[in-house]
């Protein structure tokens, strides 16, 4: 299989993992046939019935006849014009047009996103376009580009499972291709970094998540082992925290091996208590507030003390009311 | 994209309010009902169930509407209080609208809607 270019092969790659081994092909120069070579209205010096197009022609569904031919373009630094778009529009038209019995959609994939006036082309013609346009000027990466149309592909293999036929008719799969990747405008703006990680998944995080997940559960135990402390909250909620690394989000069973007594201190002058001491205050009350200083995290606790969660194995807590009697 | 959850009101066709977490929990990722199921959120197919929204006309009528497609996403955009007709509510600035602009109609994002601005529904943006 000969690629023009690296953002071609990944697609084509996606395409083969998720519709299957057999299901992709990828052509250039390739001289498209209409079905119904007979028809009056393709006649002409040139265009359909033949055209020579760059297609990855990808089978979806057997059963359905239906295959989907996508145009990649990688412009690198200029944007994709209404013209790619419109020529698309034309060529999955006109194999709509004449189709015998098989159905054709379309979508046209740009590296570095469109400009506008392509959207009323593609939306009238029923053609997907993958960056979405926006309405404002947002710059995807090509590798946010490849991961849409990897969710796309995914989002229109289950989605056959269920009537399709709607798809088939403008605007819907502009439409469906466009609720499938309008999300990712909130993720690029959303400023993950690997010190914060959703347990199980894997994925990147931010202090925000974190924040809007932990405010309000009721603490159920705290633990530390190997250099790393554990919260488990209600509803199966976990917290870890090391020095680098927050690590938080629903879990199945926890384990913790080797548990530790870290070293605990409270209040103004550091005086010592114990681990059995801080764990008796917070456990059943709820998270009210969190802040992340970046060499330690602090935990608001029911308005009734401040639980830190220091470099070099420590806690720190500052309990309110023995800080109130000390100053009185 | 469009109505935050807050402001999204689902019901069956009884009536009934449907709880929108417990309808997305009710599905494992595996399901062909989940659209999608990654880093950036969730997308169930939900053209078959029994879901409708309600969308608060001007008038101050509430109108069911069909819902295809429910997505929750991890991280979303920023959130913009409006006053549209005589309604106020929050929308996320992705939000789009229709404008009627000379004879046509164009889509505006909430973010960029301005105060005097003519929905195609007739309502005004103050």
């Amino acid at each position: 299989m000969n690629f023009k270019n690296q953002f071609e092969k990944a697609i084509y790659d996606i395409a083969i993992d998720v519709f299957g081994g057999e299901s992709a092909q990828i052509e250039h120069n390739k001289v498209i046939y209409i079905e119904d070579k007979t028809a009056k209205s393709t006649i002409s010096f040139a265009g359909p019935p033949k055209k020579e197009i760059d297609v990855l022609n990808v089978t979806i569904s057997k059963e359905l006849k239906t295959q989907i031919l996508i145009s990649c373009k990688d412009f690198k630094t200029t944007k994709a014009e209404p013209a790619h778009v419109q020529e698309w529009c034309s060529v999955v038209s006109t194999m709509n047009k004449h189709a015998v019995d098989s159905n054709y959609i379309g979508i046209v994939i740009s590296s570095s996103g469109f400009s506008s006036g392509c959207e009323g082309w593609a939306s009238s013609e029923n053609i997907a376009l993958i960056p979405p346009l926006k309405g404002i000027n947002i710059t995807f990466s090509e590798e946010q580009v490849v991961r849409m149309f990897r969710r796309v592909c995914i989002a229109i293999l289950r989605r056959l499972k269920f009537p399709f036929e709607d798809l088939l008719i403008a605007p819907n799969l502009f439409d469906f291709c466009f609720t499938i990747t309008s999300d990712f405008e909130g993720f690029v703006g959303a400023n993950t970094s690997s010190r914060y990680k959703k347990v199980s998944k894997g994925w990147n995080s931010n202090f925000s998540e974190l924040v809007n997940s932990l405010i309000g559960r009721k603490i159920e135990s705290i633990h530390f082992s190997k250099e790393k402390f554990y919260l488990i909250l209600d509803a199966n909620f976990i917290l870890s925290y090391s020095q680098n690394h927050i690590e938080f989000g629903e879990f199945d069973k926890p384990e913790i091996e080797c548990e530790e007594s870290p070293l605990c201190t409270k209040n103004i002058d550091n005086e010592e208590i114990s681990f059995e001491s801080v764990r008796d205050l917070i456990v059943g009350a709820k998270v009210t507030s969190a802040a992340d200083f970046q060499e330690y995290i602090e935990l608001g606790i029911d308005g009734k003390l401040n639980l830190g969660l220091m470099p070099n194995n420590r806690i720190h807590a500052m309990i309110f009311d023995e800080i109130r009697e000390m100053n009185e | 994209m469009g109505l935050l959850k807050e402001n999204l009101l689902l019901i069956n066709s009884n009536g009934n309010e449907i709880d929108i977490d417990e309808l997305f929990n009710s599905y494992s990722d595996e399901s062909d009902r989940v659209l999608a199921n990654d880093e950036i959120g969730t997308i169930i197919y939900t053209a078959d169930l029994d879901v409708f929204s309600l969308e608060v006309t001007s008038t101050g009528h509430l109108i069911p509407k069909k819902v295809n497609q429910l997505s929750r996403c991890r991280f979303g955009t920023s959130i913009i209080r409006l006053q549209i007709g005589s309604k106020i509510a929050s929308y996320s600035s992705d939000t789009i609208f229709h404008v009627k602009k000379d004879d046509y109609v164009i889509k505006v994002r909430a973010d960029k809607l301005k105060k005097g601005m003519v929905l195609s529904t007739g309502e005004k943006v103050y």
